[in-house]
């Protein structure tokens, strides 16, 4: 019991990391581009793919192939913004986020049409394990808890403590007086819109790690997991979207737990999901870190 | 003089009316155009089956129409009009068929691959347009769509649920006891759960138990959760109901777990070998599919569909369903001389049936050259014997029963019939 | 190939038109009351399958269960509608997409309800074959015998239903064209334009938007009625989220504050579509057909994009009159 139980633990956290970092990309750029990025997962799976052109076509171990993907995804990112989103700015939040949900749809098919209809998988062995007595590990879960014990704090401190990350929590919490006080707000956006790539590229990889076999169709299927994140931390709370991650990959395992009368059925996982998020939204819109704001 | 050039001249007047009156070609042989179209889902979740079914049918097509050539049969042609995505969504799938109906004017339909998209276009499309439809969808309910007392219009070349859930049950029983606890999980699609629902009502009715019943979301990143339910309770055995590169999420973790045992799992008919990239084998794990292990030709088609399908395409043991069916159409218009889909329908039970000599692709051209000459054959699928009914299921009793082994390969271990 | 076969455009007219009514409700929760309501299908949705389950389970006639269909979609948005109407624009946004997603789940996963991923033939369990539209077919039957007197033989059922559907989209038009330029439309506008200003005039901002909601959700309910009637089939996949994108489009399409611009837009929206089934002409035939199903979607993408782009007032619609957030 105390094994499912940690098991389960376990898991939630491995999700929920994913989860955070990608969500913290995300928040930023809701809270300070304010819109809705339909195409996020379609930029995480960009990210899995340059990984795999790179561990597979030209046999990079793992860690060069994931600074390869989210460099090419922060490119990619940037790129659209200044070359859709950023001129049809003033069209309004609903456009831009039509406008989001074509460039999903081109980048999904356009990966369908490369890499074929088929599943890949990087060179790493799922099926060997590491035994912990309580708790059993993939080497895919293993380097995805790795990364996120490094990255995390990483953009944690970029934040907290640089001052291009003061400045993007700035803007995000109130554009217009960050823009008085000096700061370069289009500039801002910009490199918001680089971080989120390149950690958009870094949780996609980190999925497919910890998934396993996978096909174009993966960023799309956690997109709203990561609109979940990004309102529970808080829109445009970049610490609310790491722990927010983390809290809904917690509830969304242990919710399966036996121990809870039963456990709920892993299917309905994701309406519970949503039920949260929904609840949320009535009761708390500013999540767990945001603001609270005159609606 | 003008009498005596009456007679030749009303001769060749009588001869070329009689070959202008029907279509024949040389010396009272079959002249017709078979139009065949494939109908899955190509985008969207059904993306990776549905690619790849309609591959399986085009290549298909490729080989009837080459061995056409080769023969120098030049009166009877086969054609690909068309392939449609149905995007796995019922209205799509209907729409897309109204285009190959009306537009293209097809013979046959290769699809579609699930069970929903199927009941909607034979409603609104095939049924009332008299167009023939072979379906991947393993609701034993969609031959019923067919009118009682005319030829059917929907075919099932794989075993429906009701069907293969009781072989299920029984092999298992067999394995490990006709009381043995075994946890279910399926995929949440209508093969999954149908399937999974059949066995356990035939699975408990027999004495056993199913303490562990998980129908799971197969697009979720990861099955973790589901892998340790599964394990809970140390059942007696597992069944498994996906295709294999969903599969595989589950199977993973499963092996994290340490406490899977893949030789006490058994899979359904896609699970029978699933060694391919991306995807590996479970040894000891065993899945059973309705053939027989003589005179198979399953094994050639799967190296003929990896040889020649198109980049990215990945191979799976139901892609012999679309691959059969269109061999079987082409067949049955063989012997009924005409591409007329109602006619075609009415000698499918012939050509899919014993008495006859049986030949499957691989004697493809022997098999023309009898119906030619009039006698009857019995086509013996890459995915078996198929016996055909009028209803327009299978109804094969032999069953192989396939092992992953250590090697990593998998291959029958024994052949069971099976007493319904 | 018979390119202009009228059996297919009139299936094609046909769809459209049950998207002019799907679209029509959309607009006025979106472009009147200014509810980005991204959940529209679960109105589809819920009527499809309370008619239908009302029909196969417990016998109920046709036009009690497609009433109660439109009460069912009525009370999600009265559920929707009452905690969520206070939220900004982009957080409405947000709760009736995860609103509808909850729906369209509750419907793959609860089989002994909805018949589970099988779709609506698994309403009477597993083996047998669960239909709703007997009576709906007998009607067009009669319709169409009515119609082929001065018709005759091009007199078809999907022809007596196109005429049917297009019938009724005019007439909501028209009526909705006229409730548009009443005192109660322009209320709407205001509280579209300053929801402030409304409330200090004395206006029951909230009551109003309640309204907007309700009426697009009879509308969401009346147009997924009718796909299901047509289609004789559905399931769980036929209401995604997609299709709420799609009736975006169609307004986007047309021209987003112009309700005569809608059944441009569903004409616009549903030849792209059902037109780029039609890409097996040389040099799209080199293609092969797999990848000409991603390339199909991809282009519905580009187009979306490129019309937001250069076009978004729409085909009918006017620069200055450009309003597409509040």
């Amino acid at each position: 019991m105390l094994e499912y139980l940690a098991q389960l633990t376990l898991n939630g956290l491995i999700t929920g990391t994913i989860l955070a970092l990608t969500g913290v990309g995300a928040s930023l750029v809701f809270g300070i581009q304010r819109v809705a990025n339909f195409a996020h997962g379609e930029y995480m799976t960009f990210g899995v793919y340059v990984a795999l052109v790179l561990n597979v076509g030209f046999r990079q171990d793992l860690v060069i192939s994931a600074v390869g993907a989210m460099a090419a995804t922060a490119v990619l990112a940037v790129g659209i913004h200044f070359a859709v989103l950023r001129p049809l700015r003033g069209r309004g939040l609903v456009a831009l986020s039509l406008i989001t949900v074509g460039l999903a749809l081109m980048l999904r098919h356009l990966l369908f049409l490369v890499a074929g209809a088929g599943i890949h998988q990087y060179r790493i062995d799922q099926t060997a394990v590491f035994d912990l007595r309580i708790i059993r590990v993939s080497p895919g879960q293993a380097v995805a808890m790795a990364v996120t014990v490094i990255v995390a704090p990483v953009v944690a401190l970029f934040l907290a403590r640089t001052s291009v990350g003061k400045a993007m929590r700035a803007v995000s919490d109130n554009r217009d007086l960050a823009g008085i006080s000096g700061i370069d707000v289009d500039r801002i956006g910009a490199y918001v819109w680089l971080l989120a790539g390149a950690l958009a590229g870094l949780g996609g990889v980190m999925f497919a790690v910890v998934q396993g076999p996978f096909d174009p169709n993966l960023g799309s299927q956690v997109l709203f997991l990561i609109f979940t994140t990004v309102v529970l931390g808080g829109i445009g709370s970049a610490y609310g979207a790491l722990v927010g991650g983390i809290v809904l990959g917690l509830v969304m395992d242990l919710s399966t737990w036996s121990g809870f009368a039963g456990g709920l059925d892993a299917r309905f996982r994701p309406v519970l999901a949503f039920a949260v998020l929904i609840l949320l939204l009535l009761y708390r819109p500013q999540g767990l870190f945001g603001k609270a704001r005159v609606l | 003089m003008c009498k005596r050039g009456l007679v030749p001249l009303g001769l060749v007047a009588v001869v070329v009316l009689l070959l202008a009156g029907q279509p024949v070609g040389a010396a009272g042989s079959p002249a017709f155009t078979l139009k065949y179209a494939t109908l899955a889902g190509m985008t969207g979740d059904p993306a990776i089956p549905g690619q790849a079914w309609t591959e399986a049918g085009r290549l298909a097509v490729e080989y009837i129409d080459t061995t056409l050539k080769t023969m120098g049969l030049s009166d009877i042609k086969v054609v690909l009009s068309d392939s449609q995505d149905s995007q796995g969504v019922p209205q799509a799938g209907v729409e897309a068929a109204q285009k190959l109906v009306n537009i293209n004017h097809v013979d046959v339909i290769i699809g579609d691959m699930w069970s929903s998209v199927t009941s909607a276009v034979a409603r609104a499309v095939a049924i009332p347009n008299k167009v023939l439809m072979f379906t991947g969808g393993t609701n034993p309910a969609l031959t019923k769509l067919n009118a009682p007392g005319s030829p059917a219009i929907i075919w099932q070349p794989v075993p429906a649920d009701d069907l293969q859930g009781r072989v299920l049950a029984g092999i298992i029983a067999d394995a490990l006891g006709k009381t043995a606890r075994i946890n279910v999980a399926g995929r949440n699609d209508a093969y999954g759960s149908s399937l999974a629902a059949v066995f356990k009502d035939a699975w408990t009715a027999g004495g056993g138990t199913v303490p562990k019943y998980i129908i799971y979301n197969h697009q979720q990143p990861t099955l973790d959760s589901e892998a340790q339910e599964l394990v809970q309770g140390n059942p007696d055995g597992w069944l498994f109901i996906d295709f294999c590169q969903t599969f595989t999420k589950l199977a993973q973790p499963l092996m994290r777990t340490g406490k899977w045992d893949p030789s006490k799992s058994f899979g359904s008919d896609v699970l029978i070998d699933c060694k391919r990239r991306g995807v590996q084998n479970f040894p000891g794990m065993r899945a059973t599919q309705a053939n027989t292990s003589s005179g198979t030709s399953f094994p050639a088609f799967k190296a003929l569909f990896e040889q020649r399908a198109k980049r990215g395409v990945t191979f799976a043991a139901d892609l012999a369903e679309p691959w059969d069916s269109v061999f079987v159409a082409f067949l049955a218009a063989l012997e009924a001389k005409s591409s007329d889909p109602m006619q075609i329908s009415q000698h499918i039970v012939s050509v899919t049936n014993p008495p006859g000599q049986e030949y499957t692709f691989q004697q493809l051209d022997q098999a023309i050259k009898a119906i030619l000459e009039g006698k009857k054959i019995h086509f013996n699928g890459a995915s078996g014997p198929l016996q055909f009914t009028p209803e327009g299921r299978v109804s094969s009793t032999a069953y192989d029963i396939w092992q992953h082994k250590p090697d990593g390969t998998s291959a029958v271990m024994k052949t069971i019939t099976f007493k319904p | 190939m018979d390119i202009l076969n009228p059996a297919f455009w009139t299936f094609v007219a046909l769809i459209a038109g049950i998207y002019v009514i799907f679209s029509l409700g959309l607009y006025v929760q979106f472009s009147l009351a200014g509810l980005p309501n991204f959940g529209h299908v679960a109105f589809m949705a819920v009527a499809a399958y309370t008619m239908a389950i009302l029909v196969v389970r417990y016998s109920v006639s046709l036009q009690v269960a497609a009433a109660l269909g439109v009460a069912a979609a009525v009370c999600l948005g009265l559920v929707l509608g009452i905690p969520s109407l206070r939220l900004r624009a982009d957080y409405l946004a947000i709760a009736t997409v995860a609103g509808g997603e909850i729906v369209r789940y509750l419907a793959m996963n609860l089989p002994g309800l909805t018949g589970g991923p099988l779709g609506s033939i698994g309403l009477l369990g597993p083996g047998n074959i669960a239909s709703y539209n007997q009576e709906w077919q007998g009607l067009l039957d009669r319709l169409t015998a009515a119609l082929s007197i001065p018709l005759g033989r091009s007199a078809t059922r999907d022809l007596a239903m196109a005429l049917l559907v297009w019938a009724l989209a005019g007439t909501l038009l028209v009526v909705f064209w006229r409730l548009e330029r009443s005192p109660w439309g322009r209320v709407l506008k205001a509280i579209r334009e300053d929801e402030t200003a409304a409330t200090a005039v004395g206006k029951n901002v909230f009551a109003f938007k309640m309204q907007a909601l309700v009426l697009g959700a009879v509308l969401g309910a009346l147009a997924g009625l009718l796909l299901a009637w047509q289609i004789g089939v559905f399931s769980p996949d036929d209401y995604q989220p997609t299709l709420t994108f799609y009736a975006y489009l169609i307004l986007i399409l047309g021209g987003m504050n112009r309700l005569w611009a809608i059944p441009v837009g569903a004409a616009a929206f549903s030849l792209l579509y059902s037109g780029t089934r039609f890409m097996d002409f040389f040099p799209l035939s080199l293609i092969n057909s797999g990848s000409r199903a991603f390339l199909r979607l991809f282009l519905v993408g580009l187009l979306l994009v490129l019309f937001m782009a250069l076009r978004p007032e729409g085909l009918l619609g006017n620069r200055r009159e450009l309003l597409l957030e509040k």
